[in-house]
C-alpha cells in the first residue's frame, strides 16, 4: 500500500485484514512494514 | 407471503429453495441477484447454499460485501425473518449477523450425507411449528461446517437458548459419533439474540418431499409462514 506514514500504512492494512483478509474469530495476522 | 432468495455467484441451492417455497409449500418467491439492493417486498429472506464467490479467501468472506447484504442487514434489524442454509450460514457469520465462525470439518473431508438434527428451540420464526425435541433427518453437504466460537460466546449462546439445532443420533442423543464435522457442542444451527436470524449447516430445503429421501425439513419453511401469519413483525420494505 502507499500511505503518508508508517502508522497510516499499518492502519490501512490492519483495517483490510480485520474486515476481509482474516476472520479474527479463528485467524490472527501480522503486519510487517518495510 | 413472499420469500426473497438471494443468488450469489456460486450459489447452487437457490433453485432448491425456490422449488421448496413455491411448488412444495405454495408461497411466492423471487430470486434476487446479489448486486441488487432491493428485497422487493419480501416477507422472509433465504440465503441459500452453495459456494458463493468460489469460497475464495474464506467461505462467505466476499459475499458479505455484496450490495444486497446491506438490505438483508436492514431487513434483519427491522425484525424480518432471515435464514441461512449451509453457505448462507457461513455468509451470515462473516457478515456479523450471527456469532462465531466455521472451521474445516475435523475430518478435513467434504461430507455429503444425511444426518439427524434435533430442534432445540421452537421460539424462532423458523422453528415455531416444531414439537419439542423434534429430530429431523436432513442432508449436509459441506467442507467448512465445524462451528467454532470462543468459550464465552458458546456459553452465552447456550444460556440464551440461541442454539437452535444440534447434531444427534437417530434416537435423539447428543453423541460425538453423530457430529459430522466437529462442531462445538454438536451445534448445527444458531440464531441471533433477537431470534429472527436463524442459520443451520444442514439443508432443510433439500428435504421437503419424501421423493428426496426425507420430507422432514419442510417444517422449517412451514414455520416461518405460520409465524408471519401469526404476526411476527414484517421488516420495513
Amino acid at each position: 500500500v502507499e500511505a503518508d506514514s508508517v502508522d497510516a500504512a499499518r492502519a490501512m492494512v490492519s483495517d483490510v485484514s480485520n474486515r476481509l483478509l482474516a476472520n479474527p474469530v479463528i485467524e490472527s495476522y501480522k503486519v510487517d512494514v518495510a | 407471503m413472499k420469500f426473497a432468495i438471494v443468488v450469489f455467484p456460486g450459489s447452487n441451492c437457490d433453485h432448491d429453495a425456490y422449488h421448496a417455497t413455491t411448488a412444495v409449500i405454495g408461497q411466492q418467491a423471487e430470486l434476487i441477484w446479489h448486486k441488487e439492493t432491493d428485497l422487493k417486498g419480501a416477507d422472509a429472506v433465504i440465503l441459500p447454499g452453495g459456494f458463493a464467490h468460489g469460497d475464495y479467501l474464506r467461505t462467505g468472506a466476499i459475499a458479505r460485501f455484496s450490495p444486497i447484504m446491506k438490505s438483508v442487514e436492514a431487513f434483519a434489524a427491522a425484525g424480518g425473518p432471515v435464514v441461512g442454509f449451509c453457505n448462507g450460514f457461513q455468509i451470515l457469520l462473516e457478515a456479523g449477523l450471527l456469532e462465531g465462525a466455521m472451521l474445516r470439518n475435523r475430518s478435513l473431508q467434504y461430507r455429503c450425507e444425511h444426518v439427524h438434527v434435533r430442534v432445540e428451540r421452537a421460539d424462532t420464526p423458523w422453528t415455531s411449528l416444531c414439537p419439542p425435541g423434534l429430530v429431523m433427518r436432513i442432508p449436509i453437504a459441506h467442507c467448512e461446517g465445524n462451528y467454532f466460537a470462543d468459550p464465552s460466546v458458546i456459553d452465552r449462546l447456550e444460556k440464551n437458548g440461541q442454539v437452535v439445532f444440534r447434531y444427534v443420533s437417530a434416537a435423539g442423543e447428543t453423541t460425538d459419533e453423530a457430529n459430522p464435522n466437529g462442531s462445538l457442542h454438536n451445534i448445527a444451527g444458531i440464531c441471533n439474540e433477537r431470534r429472527n436470524v436463524v442459520a443451520l449447516m444442514p439443508h432443510p430445503e433439500r428435504a421437503c418431499e419424501p421423493v428426496l429421501g426425507s420430507g422432514d425439513g419442510k417444517v422449517v419453511l412451514d414455520s416461518v409462514v405460520a409465524s408471519l401469519r401469526a404476526g411476527v413483525p414484517v421488516a420495513a420494505r
